[in-house]
């Protein structure tokens, strides 16, 4: 099991460092840069904008420009040895005359560091670091929620095979899967924030000063928000259960089991559940990624504190190393689930190991 | 959650990775087809909104509207007032001229990027899954490492990273939704192909003389016409899902140019004076979607062996 | 439908009955107006992504929009007076540090006069040593992270002297008659909070990391600095010392001000619209179609502001691109472009804009229509001068003579056909008149369609094109390779009357680094009245106010731009919200004194 993760975590290191080229070609394609949107402002002499540029380092080549991305600017020691002095940046004084050369300190993402966001000047890592609770809270709740959910109405539906209760759940799921989330989720909004006004309209605490909430507080703020991003688990999930349920139901140790005289209850619930929720437990891994990039329109609409709406704000800024850093941290996070959902299926299906 | 959405052709592939259709289970699929009749309405939903999209210069030229004429004294005239038989829209632009434009272009996107993405995969799909394994396997590797690594980031964000790059037009997000979409069918296509290569009607074939692309093509290719039809269905409504998304985060579609995401996007503003400029917009895509993932169950259920109906 | 309407409906009704409510718990709370930090929290939304806000301290502020928490958390050096719009000292403008100041005849230094009886909130006075400290800290440009900004002001001022704890002397570097301008972006910093003492060694780089930085919990405004919660909010709580300017209230009513981010425009007014206790209560130039809702549903006040749009023509020929100026100053013949090279069809244009209708259309008449290129607020603003009337007749003789003939079948209902060079002044014999007018998306694109419509009547061939922002300023307008694109300015506070950043050779520069004038626009008079204005020895008003007004004539008649609108800025306020009276320019200039009853 040992040699099949390892081998498992090699077989990604290809696919890290072709994400990497992958997320910096697009990147390099943009217009403009960060200089446009800062330094728009009359009272800004274009010199000042150009030094602006050099010390952000963005009229730079691509593909030094990625190196730089990669393994950054500052000395690089090994046990106390300079392995590399490091790279030479350009400073300016405050016209925008360069006063001089200095060794840069941005470490680069191979060695942790995502540079500083354009807009805040703060370290993306911090940058992002404060969003991810958030975007976990809502992700992995809605995630629970929605699976368990949907596990139970694919089970129920597959039981009841043609009956009322698994049409009208079909039938639902697709109308479900058929609405784009962000209308789903101001029509909830409308309804039970502005109309009836139960529900807070977004945010993940209530806008105190003090920051005293109570539990009561923070499910309140969850329920609008969960239900928009559930309800895309349960249809997923009811639909996948209900199919996979039926399959297990036609194999030869259920009839066998039924031939035995068990009980219709023991059957499917002791035997065909249970061996109908081995592919359901490969889906959770790719579901990971899909806890972050679904939560994207969800956290926009909720305003919710969350990297989804990190990234959309961020776009809006041009501010590129926050956008990639999330983009990069969401495709570790893919990495991961797929790496997960290998190893799941590893231990369910022995065979697997041995390809 | 917009990724669950569209991973959805790779489950349909686990679940009908034993189906191989021949003729006489074609002929029987379309005997259930024309049973189906929810499929049949979809279908017939689906027509109806593609057939009133192309003839929108006809029919806007019958109303004596245009989709571009601003007024500002028709401002959020609402439904039935003159020609405006739906009403118009905050520039007093028509809201039905607008819709039927809106969705020809929705619709366009989402059928070209569809079958160019299909295309794509079918193609890729098969040489990969021909050649897995053999003397020629490192093509599959390649395209396997490629496939990965573009999948690896989660498919929103690289859409909404690509279109932040990209001058959003129509052509533009073909291009884009293609680039992001053909890996699912490939993956469904490079399945199909390596279970169907060592059965013994290609070993015949391949006895016969039939060389690489003759057993793709007229050997492999026929037995996952089914699967791929399911497929594409749900990948068009997928698609125009995708676009409503994006148009949402301001990186859909452009306006003036309308697209049903754009309009929707766009009525949000005005729900208070006009909320059907909201409604029907939001009522298309639902549809639309629908009928398209109905077409696509329906289709998959008729061709699956194990239906007893 | 009827379930919508029954929503509306609904909605209305809440409205009406929330409004009811609230105008009766006004009447009753009348005579007992809260104490200092007893009312309820005013809490602003906004949407633009301000939860990633950077240092708040001002001179390192450089996010998009951390001027709005700085306002109430640190002193102004020079105050801007809300009425007027011009400087002004305290303490009659609030939170103003300078009590008046001089400007020696040369020009060359700018003496400050400070008030004695201003604390930070630690009980620690505030003197020179702290606005002197600013300006060191300023002159350190990148070591302290300066904020762009800044860094103009940072140039201007070339030295400063402590004269004593209350007079501070900068020395300008050269005679300027907006040297104020510079003066005001010195706003006190607490010296002592840094360890900072004048003339001992002092790391600047600290400044950087000091916990200051990220927690400034030592400022003196109406509002301490509390958290900021990321992605979400910032909140600022009452400063139970803060010192009103007006001493009948002489506190601080709000018990917070809570600065909240939503990344949706459309959720932000339906959760403003809600009037839920708690959440947004305030709202400031949502823009985007929201106008008319914002102000029949809540307390609201709009008048002309600062955002001005327009259509810039490019004038120079877009196939070879120059700067306006050579290496020695003299101006450069940049060619003409072959349609808006001619005035008279920029003329002609001006006339074509029925600018009623776009007002009342996409602006929901929520602007002011412009007449050239100052805005209707500001005090060099000229009375007699007319708006260009609209007129297709005017506008077609003017393209006849410009030799742009009418030919074909009309391009609208009862417009002319599309016209033609023949025996015009640029272009090849029988070039179309087709350009592509560019613009970044949102109201820009609505004002862009229906002049699309407009310019139709006249046999005019418009293509709208929609770009990201950066593609449009980089790759076509700053590149100087653009035909003509409705774009927009923010005016400065106070209005700047030298607008030689758009129309001055010196800002014709294209390519990277490129300047603000894009038409490449020259005229030798404009350059000297603009020299005028800025440097006029003893800076005379009215002089330099008739120079501006005869820039702006100038710039009327050669029409570098076509003028369209100055948006109005909308400030809108839950019935709830008491004290809310805004000035143009200024929503919350007194909200130390609102009440927000909950």
């Amino acid at each position: 099991m040992l040699k099949f993760t390892i081998r498992r975590l090699i077989q990604s290191i290809p696919t890290f460092i072709g994400i990497t080229v992958l997320a910096y070609a697009i990147m390099a394609l943009a217009p403009g840069g960060p200089v446009t949107l800062l330094g728009f402002d009359p009272n800004i002499s274009a010199k000042q904008r150009q030094a602006m540029a050099e010390s952000l380092g963005v009229n730079a080549p691509i593909h030094e420009q990625y190196v730089r991305w990669l393994i950054g600017d500052a000395p690089i020691s090994l046990f106390g040895v300079t392995i590399w002095g490091g790279r030479e940046m350009p400073v300016f004084d405050r016209r925008g005359n360069q006063t001089g050369m200095e060794i840069g300190t941005n470490m680069g993402i191979l060695r942790g560091d995502f540079g500083k966001s354009f807009v805040s000047q703060n370290p993306v890592t911090e940058v992002i670091g404060v969003r991810i609770p958030a975007t976990l809270e809502l992700g992995l709740i809605s995630l629970f929620i929605g699976t368990v959910i949907g596990i139970i109405i694919g089970i129920l539906a597959a039981v009841k095979h043609g009956g009322i209760f698994d049409q009208i759940s079909r039938v639902l799921a697709v109308v479900i899967s058929a609405v784009p989330v962000y209308l789903l989720g101001l029509v909830l909004l409308l309804i039970f924030g502005v109309i009836l006004a139960w529900l807070p309209m977004g945010n993940r605490f209530p806008l105190k000063a003090s920051g005293d909430y109570t539990v009561i507080e923070r499910v309140r703020h969850l329920i609008l928000p969960t239900i928009t991003l559930a309800s895309f688990s349960v249809a997923t999930f009811s639909r996948f259960m209900r199919a996979s349920l039926l399959d297990v139901l036609n194999q030869d140790y259920v009839r066998t089991a039924r031939a035995k005289g068990l009980s219709d209850r023991i059957v499917w619930f002791k035997h065909a559940s249970r061996n109908a929720l081995i592919p359901i437990a490969t889906l959770l891994g790719p579901a990971i990624p899909g806890v972050i990039t679904g939560a994207v329109l969800t956290e926009t609409i909720y305003a919710w504190p969350g990297m989804g709406t990190l990234i959309v704000d961020s776009i809006r800024q041009q501010d590129y190393p926050v956008i990639m850093g999330v983009v990069m941290i969401a495709a570790m996070a893919t990495i991961l689930g797929y790496l997960i959902s290998d190893i799941l299926y590893a231990i369910v299906d022995p065979r697997i190991r041995l390809n | 959650m917009a990724t669950s959405q569209i991973s959805s052709p790779n489950q349909i592939a686990s679940l009908t990775e034993e189906t191989h259709a021949t003729d006489s289970l074609t002929r029987l699929a379309l005997r259930r087809l024309r049973r189906d009749y929810l499929t049949l309405a979809a279908m017939g939903v689906l027509l109806l909104l593609i057939i009133l999209s192309m003839a929108a210069p006809l029919i806007t030229n019958a109303l004596q509207v245009s989709y571009t004429d601003t007024s500002p004294t028709d401002k959020f005239l609402p439904i039935g007032t003159g020609n405006h038989i739906l009403g118009t829209d905050n520039l007093g632009r028509d809201l039905l001229s607008r819709l039927l434009y809106g969705g020809q272009v929705s619709l366009r996107i989402a059928f070209f990027a569809s079958i160019l993405s299909t295309t794509i995969g079918v193609a890729i799909g098969l040489v990969a899954g021909y050649y897995q394994g053999g003397p020629f396997g490192f093509i599959d590797d390649i395209i396997m490492w490629f496939i990965t690594t573009l999948n690896s980031i989660p498919t929103l964000m690289l859409l909404i990273l690509i279109a932040s790059v990209l001058t959003p037009s129509v052509e533009t997000l073909i291009l884009v939704l293609t680039i992001l979409s053909w890996t699912g069918i490939m993956r469904l296509v490079r399945g199909e192909t390596l279970a169907n290569r060592d059965r013994e009607y290609i070993i015949s074939a391949k006895a016969l003389g039939a060389g690489p692309i003759r057993v793709m093509f007229m050997h492999i290719l026929p037995n996952v016409f089914s699967v791929l039809i399911t497929a594409l269905a749900i990948e068009i409504g997928t698609l125009i899902l995708v676009e409503s998304a994006l148009s949402f985060l301001g990186l859909g579609v452009r306006p003036p140019t309308p697209s049903w995401g754009n309009m929707l996007t766009g009525a949000q503003t005005y729900l208070r004076q006009g909320a059907h400029l909201a409604i029907f917009p939001g009522l298309m895509i639902v549809l639309t979607v629908l009928s398209l993932y109905l077409i696509g169950d329906g289709v998959r259920d008729a061709f699956d062996p194990r239906n007893t109906k | 439908m009827n379930v919508t309407r029954n929503m509306v409906r609904f909605v209305g009704l809440s409205l009406v009955l929330v409004i009811a409510l609230s105008i009766s718990l006004v009447v009753l709370a009348q005579d007992a107006l809260p104490g200092p930090g007893e009312g309820g929290a005013v809490v602003r939304g906004n949407t633009r992504g301000s939860a990633n806000l950077g240092p708040l301290v001002p001179i390192r502020c450089s996010g998009v929009d951390c001027a709005d928490p700085n306002a109430v958390l640190w002193p102004n050096l020079v105050g801007l007076d809300p009425e007027t719009l011009q400087y002004g000292p305290g303490p009659d403008i609030g939170n103003t540090l300078a009590s008046g100041w001089t400007i020696s005849d040369d020009g060359l230094t700018v003496t400050v006069n400070l008030r004695d009886d201003m604390a930070w909130n630690d009980g620690t006075p505030i003197t020179a040593e702290d606005v002197y400290f600013t300006w060191e800290a300023m002159q350190q440009g990148q070591d302290v992270g300066l904020s762009s900004s800044y860094s103009t002001a940072a140039a201007t001022l070339i030295s400063a002297e402590v004269i004593d704890a209350q007079t501070i002397a900068f020395g300008v570097e050269a005679p300027n008659c907006e040297v104020m301008r510079q003066v005001a972006l010195v706003p006190p910093l607490p010296s002592h909070v840094y360890g900072y003492v004048r003339g001992e060694e002092f790391d600047w780089g600290s400044m950087i990391d000091h916990p200051y930085d990220d927690a400034p919990t030592v400022t003196s405004g109406p509002f301490n600095f509390e958290r900021v919660e990321p992605g979400t909010a910032v909140y600022l709580a009452a400063n139970p010392n803060y010192v009103a300017p007006d001493a009948s209230a002489g506190y601080t009513v709000p018990n917070s001000w809570v600065y909240v981010d939503t990344p949706d425009e459309n959720v932000m007014i339906e959760r403003f619209l809600a009037f839920q206790t708690g959440d947004i209560n305030f709202v400031v130039e949502p823009g985007g179609g929201f106008e008319q809702i914002l102000s029949s549903n809540a307390q609201s006040f709009q008048a002309p502001g600062r955002v001005w749009h327009y259509v810039a023509l490019n004038l120079a020929d877009p196939n070879n691109p120059q700067n306006g100026l050579d290496e020695d100053g003299n101006p450069i013949d940049q060619g003409h472009h072959p349609i808006f090279g001619d005035v008279r069809v920029r003329q002609a244009l001006q006339h074509a804009i029925n600018i009623d209708e776009i007002i009342d259309g996409p602006l929901a008449g929520y602007g002011t229509a412009m007449v050239s290129s100052t805005i209707p607020t500001a005090y060099t603003v000229d009375p007699n001068l007319e708006r260009r009337a609209f007129d297709y007749d005017a506008a077609r003789a003017l393209l006849d003579e410009a030799g742009w003939v009418s030919t074909g079948d009309p391009l609208v209902e009862g417009g002319d056909g599309l016209r033609t060079c023949d025996g015009c002044m640029y272009a090849e014999p029988g070039t179309e008149f087709v350009f592509e007018l560019m613009n970044v998306g949102d109201i820009r694109n609505d004002v862009s369609v229906i002049l699309q419509d407009q310019f139709a009547q006249i046999g005019v061939q418009v293509d709208v094109v929609v770009l990201d922002f950066n593609t449009m300023y980089d790759n076509n307008m700053g590149a100087q390779t653009f035909d003509a694109a409705v774009a927009g300015w923010r005016g400065s506070l106070p209005f700047e009357p030298d607008q030689r950043s758009f129309f001055g050779a010196a800002n014709d520069l294209f390519g990277e680094g490129y300047g603000f004038n894009f038409p490449s626009y020259y005229n030798a008079r404009f350059e000297e009245l603009g020299e005028t204005v800025a440097t006029l020895p003893g800076c005379n008003e009215a002089e330099r106010v008739a120079a501006a007004q005869e820039m702006t004539e100038i710039l009327y008649e050669d029409q570098p731009y076509l003028w369209l609108y100055a948006r109005n800025s909308l400030y809108a306020a839950a019935p709830n919200v008491q004290g809310f009276q805004p000035f143009p320019d200024q929503g919350t200039w007194n909200i130390d004194a609102w009440n927000v009853v909950e």
